[in-house]
């Protein structure tokens, strides 16, 4: 049990309450479309179909990487990446650094093909810059929308990272005053929520959420704005100090990357013998594979696996390229072991949630939806408190609305994605649709007092329509998903079904309640 | 002495909110980003080399969350204000330094 003087309680109280209300709506946002984001693999999946064999490369790769080698213009054998589609097609990238002719800055100039694994034959072929690249591939909106909107919401660069890193500022604030504030931690890890639509029944599930996530709040927030500000505010403001402004540098000592020793003409050794070794050293597939310097004497192979066999992170080990000898376990960052290293490799699957496969993920998106819950109910107690004023009033239809609107307008951007997926261009009409959802739900929230029913309503219509409108649209059919084994599609369909139903039948339950539970005076 | 930080206290007391709003909100900012500017000069570079670039950028959010709280939490509010702003101080001088030297 934690007790402060009354004054730093009232002071924490008003912290912990006033970083909800200014930030809330904004924290919400990020917070429930991370939690959906920690499927994004599984959303790009379930939304572009096709037929997945799994995301670690088993497949022999060397005879296409060698086919393609040979086609394309060789400056752009400067680097080549090899990795699997959400689809299981295997996608090889040749890379250049090039002078964009419209931002005038030197960036990655590509060319990406998807190669069947089974025969060989290329799927597609892409070049350009990265961001052009991007532009084409269109099975990906859906799942690069969300995970966008999560990381900066739609905010251009670095604002949006700013923006978001501020957000997870406050949502430490939010949880450590939580934690000095609460009285009685342990109990009310176990309170039992009271009535249903009273004030004191909000606080008792807003509280038992709370002290359910408490820990996993403060640890999204802190490596959520370690990702934010890492790239937006620290790597700009230690190069200054450390290179005197050069990022460039910078990059290359933390990433660890070596010039090439030897640029003379010589093959490749067999990439298939070094995926294997690694496979073997690694207990793993590889989830990409990177070569610099393709087709020189000094070649380097980095093989990256994800995390396995119980541990937390992932490990890349470093071949050469031309002997295949193995060279060594390279750490994340730098050239060798390091404390730094550690501390950052432990960050992304703190946050991702990836460390243990379905499993963690969806403790992920579990502890991710109860803390979504908790900004919400937290919102609401805060202007159902302030009901007396008019202002509050407005404030409280603005949270109705963004609580209800936000899973809608994503299920509207979904619906955008499905409908241009087969003629039109996704890439402008998954966000166009997300806005165009807004605009429709915060109109059809201003006409009512409280449109959470007809909102609810909608929820369910759209959760049990989606699955349909996406085997409408071409989409992977259910018997074609249960034979290639694809528990991505099968799952997400099952689960929006499932959402669709409950959505439908909780208004008559909250109905059935309130006839029977009056509104006390508090 | 005395008398100076004595009427320095009583005035600090008497805008105890305002000061508090300040050294929690843009103080906190400041100084949480001069800190990280600043340990590249003197955190250990480690063995690898980057340890003094990394944990300036990792440990931002918790020096500005510990400043934050600090700046809150303190009941003297003259104590904090003195310690933080010798804190911005004395970092902004390393990074000035810094500069200086090239």
């Amino acid at each position: 049990m934690l007790t402060l003087p009354q004054a730093k309680t009232k002071r924490l109280v008003a912290i912990h309450g006033w970083s909800g209300a200014v930030l809330g709506l904004l924290l919400y946002a990020v917070v429930l479309t991370g939690a959906i984001a920690v499927f994004a693999d599984e959303i790009g999946t379930w939304s572009q179909g096709g037929a997945e064999t799994g995301r670690t490369i088993s497949e022999p790769v060397d005879r296409h990487l060698r086919q393609l080698a040979r086609s394309v213009d060789p400056s752009l054998l400067e680097e080549v990446s090899i990795s699997k589609t959400a689809t299981g097609a295997l996608r090889f990238g040749f890379h250049t650094h090039r002078t964009d002719p419209e931002s005038g800055n030197v960036e990655d100039y590509t060319v990406v093909y998807h190669v069947s694994p089974l025969t060989g034959e290329v799927l597609s072929e892409r070049e350009g810059f990265r961001t052009e690249v991007r532009q084409q591939e269109f099975g990906l909106a859906l799942k690069r929308f969300l995970v966008d909107l999560h990381v900066q919401l739609y905010v251009p660069a670095p604002w949006g990272l700013l923006l978001t890193g501020v957000l997870g500022l406050a949502m430490m604030v939010a949880g450590v005053s939580g934690l000095l504030i609460h009285r009685h931690l342990i109990r009310d890890i176990f309170v039992a929520p009271r009535g249903d639509a009273r004030l004191v029944g909000a606080r008792d599930r807003h509280v038992l959420a709370a002290s359910w996530g408490l820990p996993f709040s403060f640890l999204l927030a802190f490596t959520g704005a370690f990702f934010s500000f890492a790239l937006s505010l620290g790597l700009p403001v230690v190069a200054m100090v450390a290179f005197g402004g050069d990022q460039e540098a910078l990059i290359q000592t933390v990433v660890g990357q070596e010039e090439l020793a030897d640029t003379s003409p010589s093959p490749l050794a067999s990439l298939d013998y070094i995926v294997w070794d690694s496979t073997d050293r690694a207990g793993s597939g590889p989830v990409s594979v990177r070569i610099a310097g393709y087709g020189t004497a000094g070649a380097k192979v980095t093989v990256f696996h994800g995390p396995s066999g119980g541990h937390l992170t992932g490990t890349r080990h470093l071949f050469d390229g031309v002997t295949r000898g193995f060279l060594g376990t390279k750490p994340i960052i730098g050239t060798q072991p390091s404390a730094g290293a550690v501390a950052v490799s432990l960050m992304a699957p703190l946050h991702f949630g990836n460390f243990a496969g379905l499993a963690s993920k969806t403790a992920w998106l579990a502890l991710g939806a109860a803390m979504a819950y908790v900004i919400a109910t937290g919102m609401q107690m805060w202007v159902k408190r302030r009901q007396d004023v008019m202002a509050w009033r407005h404030v409280g239809r603005a949270v109705t609305v963004t609580i209800w609107g936000l899973p809608l307008a994503l299920l509207g951007s979904a619906v955008g994605f499905f409908v241009t997926l087969p003629a039109g261009d996704p890439i402008w009409w998954t966000p166009a649709s997300f806005v165009l959802a807004c605009v429709v739900l915060i109109a059809m929230g201003c006409g009512r007092r409280d449109p959470s029913e007809r909102y609810c309503w909608l929820l369910g219509a759209l959760c049990l329509g989606l699955p349909l409108l996406r085997h409408l649209t071409g989409g992977t059919s259910w018997s074609e998903a249960l034979l290639d084994g694809q528990a991505a599609v099968l799952s997400i369909d099952l689960l929006l079904l499932g959402l669709g139903v409950a959505a439908l039948w909780w208004p008559r339950r909250k109905a059935e309640t309130q006839a029977w539970v009056p509104e006390p005076a508090e | 002495m005395t008398r100076a930080l004595s009427i320095f206290s009583a005035w600090a007391e008497r805008r105890s909110l305002v000061l508090r709003w300040i050294l929690a909100g843009p103080v906190a900012l400041v100084l949480s980003i001069l800190a990280m500017t600043s340990m590249p000069l003197w955190f250990p570079a480690g063995a690898a080399g980057i340890d003094h670039i990394v944990f300036p950028i990792v440990l931002f959010p918790a020096i500005w969350a510990v400043a934050f709280f600090y700046a809150c939490m303190d009941d003297n509010i003259a104590r904090a204000t003195v310690l933080m702003t010798l804190a911005v101080v004395v970092q902004a001088v390393l990074v000035a330094f810094a500069f200086v030297a090239g």
